[in-house]
């Protein structure tokens, strides 16, 4: 996983919960913590991470990768506005992740393994799949989220199929209004 | 890592417990940040680094490929590009030699198709069998590169053997893939103790796979060039490319003796009998076999083609005269008495050869190929199993002939043809009796042609039966013109044996008679002895024509038979006594014989015209041994209707009399010649 993800997780950390947080949570999974943006790094350490987390808030594993998703998005709307700043929605702003957002990051970041996304328009909003061997669907629910309250809109997410629960892949009906 | 970050903050003092723990949460902190700050460092590094060498090696391999693309360019038209290629490969990664192979899947072999340095090809084989070479074969198979070391343990593999025996220490197998297919291998062989880095390999690659795509593409283009210039059942040269060839040949020639072209065109006699006997395989297997015997009976240099069908063409080069030429021909004819195999059995085909040689200077690459068709049509006409050589301008006398021929069948609905009148004269009077209708040609490009010039074609193509109908009813219709201002004229039209022959023909001359309203003794018709004497049945026309109450003439009297027992079996009016007879009329032999002509149609109650009456002693000799007519240029060369009609019609006519030796107008134009005399006749009756 890139270290991107660890520098986020971080800056979540001790923005919603103060300085020592994170230092709890390395000291619980034991790991040293020395995460650059730019090196990968062990799964295991962000899942370590996550479920001391989750143990330490008492909240379900889901719970906390889907809040880490939605806080993540103000930090990245500021890092990276140019990805942001052209749309008007976020059904909009989703629709370019496959072909312009992913690219770039793998630019950015030679060999991230990123996830792949079908979208498919409804009436009402966007299907999309999700999948990755990672079964972040959670994380991905929850970066939805926050770029809904980056657009300044309301939306729900129903979650008929799960990696998690069995299924071959994850499929997110998005609703909005 | 945690560890030893434990270790270390053990050495911080413990004086207050509360600020330690905050300090060493502090320092734990710092250290976490240093090594981010130091792995970020490193990482940035590396990625500069690998950034760097992508760069470089990409820069090279584009520069590579730009240079080789520039030299391809140049390399193409002269098939050495496959060099090309391997001088590349080996120069972009430093290496010392490179080969080029090329797989054929099929046969199971690779095949040289290029090396570097050039001159190393020579102590290399062309092809190799895969089932010597079995990492080769994994090679294309899997599609992978692999790498061949002489100081490998296993030194009996034979691409080791190959590699030593080049005197190289390293060689590595670059298959060339082109979509998704190996089509052979670029090897790059080194004699130093050197490898190949990662991006070199790559590089290398990329090449190989550049060189598959121009290989292939030559490949497909030479197959596609091939297919169009040979024949499918033969594999032989076809026509396209035999003129190409014939082209060449000529162009090369120096002009000289020395450097001679042939061209022969070989048909089989029958071969549409063979077909139909033996059906289209043996057919097929016939012409196969008959491809191999004349590519066995040419040398290395010559060019055996087929044209079509049953046609096949050789050209010979560099002969030194005609008779190399038609010994060659010679020689064909004779390799085809010996029966053919066709498939399990023998059959006995011969052929007819034409064949015609020439130079630059005598020759265009389409006269030469006309001109071995022309004769080996000839050939076929004179029987089978002979050759004809080309006979310098007998195929532009076929032409003109076949183009006369042509012409003819449309002379008359094109109205082209004319008829002309030439008087025939009363030699006591002067005065015109009748005239002879002569038809002339008047053909668009050539001008008019006298009838010499065509009616021998005309008889023999049977076009003179129309011709000769269409003259009697032109004929009939002037006379029937003239003859209101001079009743008594009459007007002689000449009837071919084939003519005679043709059984409308009593009919047609009953039409004319009746369209017209002439007399029917006003009607002459003059045929020879020869066509008399040849159809027995021309007996019973003739006396069904004569019912109709028109007069017979005999033209060119005494030329024909000897007999002249026909003279009282035909109803004949009037002998005209053939030019022969006139023009020998000076001597005593001469006039007697011509007397004793005119005697004998006398004596059996005929007229006599003397014809080809040309000076006035001829006349005056004539008059005297009584013959009661003459035609000739004494009197008036043929002149064309409307002349005759405007003389008839302006001049007080009917006496056409010549003083002797008042005028000799042989080297006048014949047209006005006519009307001339004419005018000098009307003129010296007046008087």
């Amino acid at each position: 996983m890139k270290g991107i993800v660890f520098n986020l997780l971080e800056d979540v950390t001790t923005a919603t919960q103060g300085e020592d947080a994170w230092d709890e949570l390395l000291a619980d999974a034991n790991l040293h913590g020395a995460y650059t943006s730019l090196g990968s790094y062990p799964d295991e350490h962000f899942f370590q991470l996550i479920a001391s987390a989750s143990g330490r808030q008492g909240r379900p594993l889901e719970h906390v990768i889907r809040s880490f998703g939605r806080s993540a998005i103000p930090l990245l709307a500021n890092a990276y506005p140019e990805f942001f700043a052209p749309h008007q929605t976020t059904k909009h702003f989703l629709g370019t992740l496959n072909e312009i957002i992913h690219p770039e990051v793998r630019k950015i970041y030679p060999g991230a393994d990123v996830p792949d996304f079908g979208m498919v328009p409804t009436e009402t909003g966007l299907t999309m799949t999700y999948g990755s061997r990672r079964r972040l669907c959670s994380f991905a629910e929850g970066l939805i989220e926050g770029a809904a309250d980056h657009y300044g809109e309301q939306l729900s997410i129903f979650q008929p199929r799960c990696m998690n629960r069995g299924d071959d892949t994850c499929e997110l009906e998005i609703t909005f209004g | 890592m945690a560890s030893q970050a434990a270790r270390h903050l053990r050495v911080v003092p413990a004086h207050a417990p509360a600020a330690a723990s905050e300090v060493e949460r502090l320092r734990r902190r710092l250290d976490r940040e240093r090594q981010a700050r130091r792995e970020a460092e490193r990482i940035a590094e590396e990625t500069t680094r690998a950034l760097y060498r992508e760069v470089t090696s990409r820069t090279r391999e584009l520069e590579s490929l730009v240079a080789m693309g520039r030299d391809l360019a140049k390399a193409l038209d002269s098939h050495d590009f496959a060099d090309v290629i391997a001088r590349h490969a080996a120069q972009a990664v430093g290496f010392d030699e490179c080969g080029i192979y090329t797989w054929d899947q099929e046969q199971d072999v690779v095949t040289t198709a290029g090396y570097f340095p050039p001159g190393r090809r020579a102590d290399l084989d062309d092809v190799f069998p895969l089932h010597d070479y079995p990492e080769t074969r994994q090679v294309l198979i899997e599609r992978r590169s692999s790498v061949i070391d002489v100081a490998d343990p296993d030194a009996e593999r034979s691409e080791v053997r190959f590699l030593e025996g080049l005197g190289g220490k390293l060689m590595f197998q670059i298959p060339m893939v082109v979509n998704g297919r190996a089509i052979g291998t670029v090897e790059l062989m080194t004699k130093t103790d050197r490898s190949l880095d990662a991006w070199q390999l790559e590089l290398a690659q990329s090449m190989a796979n550049e060189a598959g795509v121009m290989l292939e593409n030559s490949r497909l283009y030479s197959q596609i060039r091939h297919q169009a210039f040979h024949d499918a059942l033969t594999g032989l040269p076809n026509r396209a490319l035999l003129t190409d060839r014939v082209d060449h040949a000529l162009a090369r020639g120096r002009g000289t003796t020395m450097s001679m072209v042939a061209l022969m065109f070989v048909d089989l006699d029958d071969f549409k009998v063979i077909n139909d006997t033996f059906g289209h395989g043996v057919g097929d297997a016939v012409l196969r076999s008959v491809a191999a015997r004349l590519q066995r009976l040419t040398r290395s240099g010559d060019t055996v083609a087929r044209l079509s069908g049953d046609e096949f063409s050789v050209l010979l080069e560099d002969l030194s005269g005609p008779t190399d030429a038609t010994s060659a021909a010679a020689r064909v004819v004779e390799a085809f008495e010996q029966p053919i195999e066709a498939g399990d059995r023998a059959v006995h085909v011969s052929v007819s050869v034409g064949v015609d040689v020439g130079t630059r200077s005598s020759r265009t690459p389409e006269t030469l190929i006309r001109n071995a068709d022309f004769a080996m049509y000839n050939a076929k006409r004179a029987g089978k199993g002979q050759f004809r050589a080309y006979l310098d301008g007998e195929r532009q006398a076929a032409d003109d002939d076949a183009r006369l021929r042509f012409d003819l069948r449309h002379a008359a609905a094109r109205d082209e043809l004319r008829v002309h009148y030439q008087p025939i004269v009363d030699l006591r009077s002067g005065a015109v009796r009748s005239f002879e209708a002569l038809v002339r040609w008047e053909h668009p490009e050539r001008g008019l042609l006298a009838p010499g010039a065509f009616i021998p074609i005309a008889e023999e193509t049977g076009t003179i039966v129309e011709i000769g109908a269409w003259v009697m009813a032109q004929a009939c219709t002037d006379l029937r013109t003239w003859q209101r201002r001079h009743p008594d004229l009459a007007v002689s039209v000449n009837l071919s044996g084939r003519q005679l022959q043709d059984p409308r023909l009593v009919a047609h001359v009953r039409d004319v008679l009746g369209t017209t309203g002439i007399d029917p003794a006003s009607l002459i018709i003059e045929v020879t002895e020869t066509s008399l004497v040849a159809d027995p049945s021309s007996e019973a026309q003739l006396r069904r024509l004569k019912d109709l109450g028109v007069r017979l003439a005999i033209d060119d009297f005494g030329t024909g038979y000897a007999s002249i027992s026909y003279l009282r079996r035909f109803p004949v009016d009037i002998l005209k006594i053939d030019r022969e007879f006139t023009s020998d009329v000076a001597s005593a032999d001469g006039s007697a014989l011509l007397a004793g002509i005119v005697q004998l149609g006398r004596s059996l109650g005929l007229e006599t015209v003397a014809e080809g009456i040309e000076h006035p002693e001829q006349r005056v000799r004539i008059a005297a041994i009584l013959c009661d007519q003459g035609q000739g240029f004494l009197f008036a060369r043929p002149a064309p209707r409307d002349e005759v009609s405007r003389l008839l019609a302006t001049r007080g006519f009917g006496r056409l009399d010549v003083r002797p030796g008042s005028v000799n107008r042989r080297s006048t134009p014949p047209r006005s010649a006519a009307a001339d005399q004419l005018r000098a006749a009307a003129g010296h009756t007046r008087r």
